[in-house]
């Protein structure tokens, strides 16, 4: 018997009422944080070892994936004492060619976006079929889009159902739910989305798929980090959080981290429960990282592109 | 209203930072204060009264470099023309605010001279460095030239508004995007420079003015490996800032432009020091 939802658990999710004033004021809070020296340091170097190094592209090669996957194990070569990246994130296609370059047993895991990406728009038995090739193929990770469309329709019951089969589907695999939360329009849907994915078994929750502007943004990032406290509390399941999307400079990707770590704790301060979807972001936290190490301040042509 | 026996209050300028086409505060929020050059005109006879100049920090500097870094490309790719007309531009808004500097009308005419005399150059310099080289092999071998990239200038203070348009249109013409360095006491010269940079149909970032310790923050600009080229007046600095400025230079085989002053234009030989020569193999 699948997990189900019931009308009451639907009114619950919907009952959340975001102030976005507060939000705001307390986002523009973080965002005057400035983290110095020692700490910095460390943040930088934590914030590597959370990136999804990601490539989504309709040009993506076999040739990109594997330095993608190189970068990703060894994100700058004079540096071996860096940690790697959390994974490489690809389309299904792209799941062996990464695979083979990673290995088996590899501290890089392996993510793969599936359920149709980025518009989610498949028959729910095709996006199963997907998602199950992808496990197959070797992907440790599944990266699913909500169906948005059902959601905004108010057909919670179908989003829900649909995030249990692929749950269902992924098997081993861990589940990453992307919200879109560009396309839900308020910060009161982030909220009810995020409650609807973990209920239905998300490992993650993620807010975009970086097709979409907005994509992550500080404030809806709260909304889904408060979420994810409220679900440890009530139920006592660990949920992880994913913003992808938009986050270039290592100034916002601390940001992040300062505002994790005042609503979620240490806890979620690692790369287990916590992951940016990104790629330019990598070569802006080595910069930051060489900066400190070396005095100089670099030039982006030192760093390889992807 | 004001009575008959009141003093009007002046509304005085602060004095900011000019980079990527926004005036902006440096992000130290620090200021200096220095005493004006010439009293207000509307009210004059008054005390002049300090004014405030902001101090671009490293971090201002840094943020400089990455717009810089980004216009720099779409101004090395406009034509020649164009960035000629602009630069023309650029002398027909400081001869239309010749008022606006605080320095005599003959300096402002000079620079507005020096500026035409470099936007004269814009679509020439290429034929004349260019060249088809004599290669022994059946190829066609020719060289051009391309812009070295983003430059910081520091002309010579006592070269005034001519040698801070002198370091600038020699740079731009060439399809660089530069950094002016101008010490704080030249605050309303600069300031005064900028706002004709933001009329003239300049894109933002192509020419960044950020007063300064020119010292304290070369050294910044000296660690900043995606400085291409420095231009540099003898004047402007002291003999150990020069040669701290040369070994950083070496170290990431930076462009190093040495110049006298500003009495005379760049020649051809200087401008071609602004820019990297590229040579091409054809099969003939």
């Amino acid at each position: 018997m699948p997990l189900q939802c019931t009308e009451s658990d639907i009114r619950r999710w919907r009952a959340a009422s975001v102030d976005d004033m507060s939000v705001a004021a307390r986002v523009a809070r973080v965002r005057k944080r400035s983290i110095k020296t020692e700490s910095k340091v460390r943040l930088l170097r934590l914030a590597l070892s959370m990136v999804d190094l990601t490539t989504l592209e309709g040009a993506d090669s076999p040739e990109r994936v594997r330095g993608l996957c190189h970068k990703a194990l060894r994100p700058h070569p004079p540096m071996p004492e860096l940690p790697s990246c959390a994974a490489v994130c690809v389309y299904p296609t792209m799941v062996a060619t990464a695979r083979a370059v990673l290995g088996a047993d590899s501290p890089v895991k392996l993510a793969a976006v599936a359920t149709a990406f980025p518009s989610g728009q498949l028959p729910l038995a095709l996006k199963v079929q997907e998602v199950r090739e992808t496990v197959a193929a070797g992907a440790d990770e599944i990266d699913m889009v909500i169906n948005r469309g059902a959601f905004l329709s108010g057909d919670y019951a179908r989003v829900f159902d649909e995030i249990v089969a692929i749950k269902d589907a992924c098997g081993p695999a861990h589940l990453k739910v992307i919200l879109e939360t560009g396309e839900l329009g308020t910060l009161d849907n982030v909220a009810a989305a995020s409650r609807l994915a973990m209920a239905a078994g998300g490992d993650f929750i993620k807010t975009s798929t970086g097709k979409i502007q907005p994509a992550a943004t500080l404030e809806v990032a709260l909304v889904m980090f408060e979420a994810i406290r409220e679900h440890f509390l009530e139920t006592g399941v660990r949920v992880g959080m994913k913003p992808a999307g938009g986050i270039r400079s290592a100034k916002l990707a601390l940001h992040y981290l300062a505002l994790l770590a005042e609503t979620l704790g240490a806890d979620w301060m690692t790369n287990e429960w916590f992951r940016f979807g990104a790629s330019s972001l990598v070569n802006d936290l080595l910069r930051q990282l060489l900066w400190r190490d070396e005095g100089y301040y670099q030039s982006p042509r030192r760093f390889s592109v992807d | 209203m004001i009575g008959p026996s009141q003093t009007r209050i002046l509304v005085e300028k602060t004095i900011k930072l000019y980079v990527g086409g926004k005036f902006i505060r440096s992000e130290s929020g620090r200021v200096d204060r220095i005493t004006p050059t010439r009293p207000p005109t509307d009210n004059a006879g008054a005390d002049p009264r300090d004014i405030y100049v902001c101090r671009a920090s490293r971090k201002d500097f840094r943020d400089a470099m990455e717009l810089a870094r980004k216009a720099q490309a779409g101004w090395a790719g406009r034509s020649g023309y164009n960035r000629g007309q602009i630069l023309y531009r650029l002398a027909e808004m400081l001869e239309d605010r010749a008022e606006a500097f605080p320095v005599a009308r003959e300096q402002v005419h000079a620079a507005v001279d020096r500026v035409v005399h470099h936007a004269g150059w814009s679509d020439k310099i290429s034929s004349l460095l260019s060249s088809l080289n004599p290669v022994a092999t059946a190829h066609v071998n020719y060289s051009m030239l391309r812009p070295v990239g983003v430059v910081v200038a520091l002309p010579d203070p006592a070269d005034g508004l001519l040698g801070m348009v002198e370091a600038l249109s020699a740079a731009t013409v060439m399809g660089n995007t530069v950094h002016l360095f101008v010490p704080l006491e030249s605050g309303e010269l600069a300031a005064a420079l900028s706002e004709a940079l933001a009329t003239c149909d300049m894109p933002g970032g192509v020419v960044n003015v950020l007063t300064t310790d020119v010292t304290g923050l070369l050294e910044w600009a000296n660690h900043h490996d995606d400085l291409d080229a420095i231009y540099l007046a003898a004047a402007a600095i002291d003999d150990d800032a020069l040669k701290a400025t040369q070994l950083e230079a070496a170290r990431v085989m930076r462009r190093l432009i040495l110049v006298d002053g500003a009495a005379q234009p760049a020649s051809a030989l200087t401008l071609q020091r602004l820019a990297e020569v590229k040579t091409v193999w054809m099969s003939s």
